[in-house]
């Protein structure tokens, strides 16, 4: 190869290459890379292998040609000036043997000696692999590009619906990965599945033109299709939904296909109805649901934990998938992953948030309460006081009054008259004195049924600091079968609040408070044992009456408070004490019954 | 003549029901505290006692309890001033309750009702 056979041809040669030329010819002649060298009539001189080969003209054909008849029409490209060379670059196409059109870049130097145009040197270099590099490049860049979009949509999805939706559009958009068809299966652990929860994709080929028909009319964005609450699909529920469901399965079930993808380390793909990627077992019944036989499986990890399967197909098309698709697929799985342990946290710390706010709410109810109702009884109980040393008065006043007046015989007219003026006032009277007692009363007890045990619980917490600044330890005992009490738990909270107080304030140097609840012959005793200071029988006397207190910062309303709402259930407050040992008060109360057990107070 | 027994600690109450009572043809014996009422339960046995409630010393509900233990039969009539004892459970095993008035009539019938019953059986 490589001779040259023309005479006149090879002198021409000559002048380019003086002395050298049949070197240089042999080695030229040997190269793949196809190669001529043109006189200053762009006839051919030399044709090596390579240009035989490329453009399938043989040696002989060539020599002599014009060079552009043999490859085509020239575009230039571009022209680079050298000192005594001019170089010119461009792309042409040319037609294979077999009917391709191949691109090719012609680089055409012009060789000059004494500024006169001698001939050319000619380099064809085949561009077909380097253009479909370049397009793979192009899709790469277009789809990584995709995939920094899909996630800034995912950055502000907030909940894990909306990351769905995200992900899915993301795989499916003809802006995005152009899958048909994506659904995600989400990790129950509750209930022990994996299961399908949302889908993205056409039922159906027919479905898929519609679809596709109106999304070529106004392309949307990423964004847009994720804000449209059906992207893509009209209609009622979509096929896809369904077979998303289909697609569940039991997280210990080891022949599924699905399980064993989602535990794997990486992708499971499915082509010709085979594995070709992973350890998974038979994918048939999955390729039965989804009714194509080739897919990719991406498991979805949070922390090294497996929390779902994104699962794409193109059963539309039935385009084969590609390495690059699985690439970007697997972008998009970590991205979802990440969304959705970020949207996870978010969740976890609302919720956590939520139930502190109701705990502030619940302390702030329970104080005002307290308050409320200290208030109040404290005011009715002065009221009632007072109208009940009045009343002893007045039942003297009236009673002898009317006594007098069923002696006639001992008065005249006008006494008489006069004492039946004293017994109509003394009857007002009573009468006023009935109205203040019943309106200071307390409004009567809501009765429900309390567990006394979470009651005191709850009045120890709401006293946890009074408590610990005192050195109290507080505790909270039961006996086996003690009923609950038929009561007003409000009322009754309010009761233990203050015998709680009375009990800590028993105890300036600490000690120990100790609520024993036990049944009692047709009720329910709660006793509060303090080790504190205890009472002389002469304080012990007046314990319960109103405003009697020996301490210097109590209204000495607690206990007769206390009393009262015992004695408005029908139940009492016993009191022991031993001056320097300690005071147990007991509040009894009545047990609940069944009936009253349904009629569960909401507060308690 | 039936024989009642008063146990209330206003002097002023005892001296009303006594007049009362025994105008209405009772022999009346009265108490001024708890401890005293028990007392004359045993020394006077009484046909019926009309007490208060609220007692020094010893609460009323806690004496009429003790009275009660030892006497079972005879009748009590509680006579308060205060109407919030009258749904205490400790309250329903007196005969009667009655709220305090200047207006004696209701005691009055309250107290000949229990001692008819009482001659009845």
């Amino acid at each position: 190869m490589g001779a040259v056979t023309h005479k006149d041809q090879r002198s021409k040669f000559d002048a380019f290459f003086p002395g050298r030329a049949d070197d240089f010819l042999r080695m030229l002649g040997a190269w793949s890379i196809p190669f001529a060298l043109l006189d200053d009539n762009d006839a051919v001189l030399f044709w090596n292998r390579g240009a035989v080969t490329f453009y399938g003209v043989s040696e002989d054909d060539a020599l002599g040609k014009k060079f552009g008849e043999l490859v085509g029409e020239e575009a230039t490209v571009s022209s680079i000036p050298v000192a005594g060379v001019r170089t010119r670059r461009y792309e042409a196409r040319h037609q294979s043997a077999d009917g391709v059109d191949l691109p090719v870049m012609v680089t055409r130097t012009e060789l000059l000696a004494s500024d006169t145009l001698k001939g050319a040197f000619v380099l064809i270099t085949d561009l077909t692999e380097s253009k479909a590099l370049e397009r793979r490049l192009a899709r790469r860049v277009a789809q990584l590009s995709i995939i920094r979009e899909i996630g800034e949509c995912l950055q502000s999805a907030m909940s894990p619906e909306r990351i769905l939706r995200t992900v899915l559009v993301g795989a499916t958009a003809s802006m995005g990965l152009r899958f048909n068809r994506a659904f995600l299966l989400l990790v129950d652990e509750r209930h022990g599945v994996l299961r399908g929860r949302d889908a993205i994709g056409p039922a159906d080929t027919e479905e898929a033109q519609r679809i596709w028909s109106r999304l070529s009319k106004g392309e949307k964005t990423l964004r847009d299709l994720v804000d449209d609450h059906e992207p893509i699909i009209e209609g009622e529920e979509p096929r896809v939904l369904e077979i998303a469901r289909l697609l569940s399965a039991k997280l210990d079930d080891e022949t599924s296909f699905v399980v064993a993808a989602l535990k794997a380390k990486g992708t499971t793909r499915v082509a010709d109805g085979r594995v070709v990627l992973g350890d998974a077992p038979s994918p048939d019944r999955i390729i039965g649901v989804l009714a194509i036989d080739a897919f990719v499986a991406v498991p979805l990890t949070t922390d090294g934990k497996p929390v779902g399967l994104l699962l794409a197909d193109n059963a539309i098309t039935r385009r084969a998938i590609t390495d690059e698709d699985v690439d970007i697929l697997e972008l998009l799985g970590l991205q979802a992953a990440q969304a959705l342990a970020r949207a996870h946290l978010t969740e976890e710390l609302a919720r956590q948030v939520a139930s502190l706010e109701a705990a502030t709410r619940e302390l702030r109810r329970n104080q005002e309460r307290m308050v409320r109702s200290e208030r109040l009884s404290a005011i009715g109980e002065m009221a009632a006081r007072m109208a009940h040393e009045i009343r002893n008065p007045l039942v003297a006043i009236g009673g002898f009054a009317r006594s007098l007046l069923l002696r006639p015989e001992e008065q005249d007219p006008a006494t008489r008259e006069s004492l039946e003026i004293i017994v109509n006032e003394v009857r007002r009277l009573e009468s006023i004195v009935k109205e203040v007692l019943e309106f200071s009363r307390p409004a009567p007890p809501k009765i429900g049924s309390v567990p006394l045990r979470r009651l005191a619980e709850e009045a120890l917490d709401l006293l946890g600091w009074e408590l610990d600044h005192a050195g109290v330890v507080g505790r909270v005992e039961e006996a086996q079968g003690t009923p609950e009490a038929a009561a007003d738990s409000d009322q009754i909270f309010h009761a233990v609040i203050n015998l709680l107080r009375n009990a800590v304030h028993a105890m300036p140097h600490g000690g120990e408070l100790i609520v024993r609840l036990r049944g009692v012959p047709y009720g329910v005793e709660m006793a509060i044992v303090d080790t504190g200071v205890g009472m002389s029988e002469d304080v012990l006397a007046h314990a319960q009456e109103a405003f009697y207190t020996t301490k210097t910062n109590g209204s000495g309303l607690g206990l007769t408070i206390a009393s009262q709402i015992a004695r408005d259930h029908s139940g009492e407050v016993r009191i022991e004490s031993r001056e320097g040992e300690g005071t147990t008060v007991a509040l009894r109360l009545p047990a609940a019954t069944e009936g009253e057990a349904d009629a569960q107070d909401p507060d308690h | 003549m039936p024989k009642i027994l008063i146990i209330e600690d206003e002097k002023n109450l005892r001296v009303l029901y006594q007049q009362d009572f025994e105008r209405d043809g009772f022999e009346v014996v009265t108490a001024a505290t708890a401890a005293d009422g028990l007392a004359m339960v045993e020394a006077e046995k009484p046909d019926l006692v009309v007490m208060d409630i609220r007692l020094p010393g010893m609460d009323g509900l806690e004496a009429m309890s003790r009275l009660l233990d030892k006497n079972p039969k005879i009748p009590v009539v509680l006579n308060s001033a205060y109407s919030s004892y009258k749904d205490s459970f400790m309250s329903w095993s007196a005969d009667a309750y009655v709220v305090k008035s200047a207006d004696t009539g209701e005691l009055r019938t309250r107290v000949r009702e229990l001692l008819a019953s009482r001659t009845d059986s």
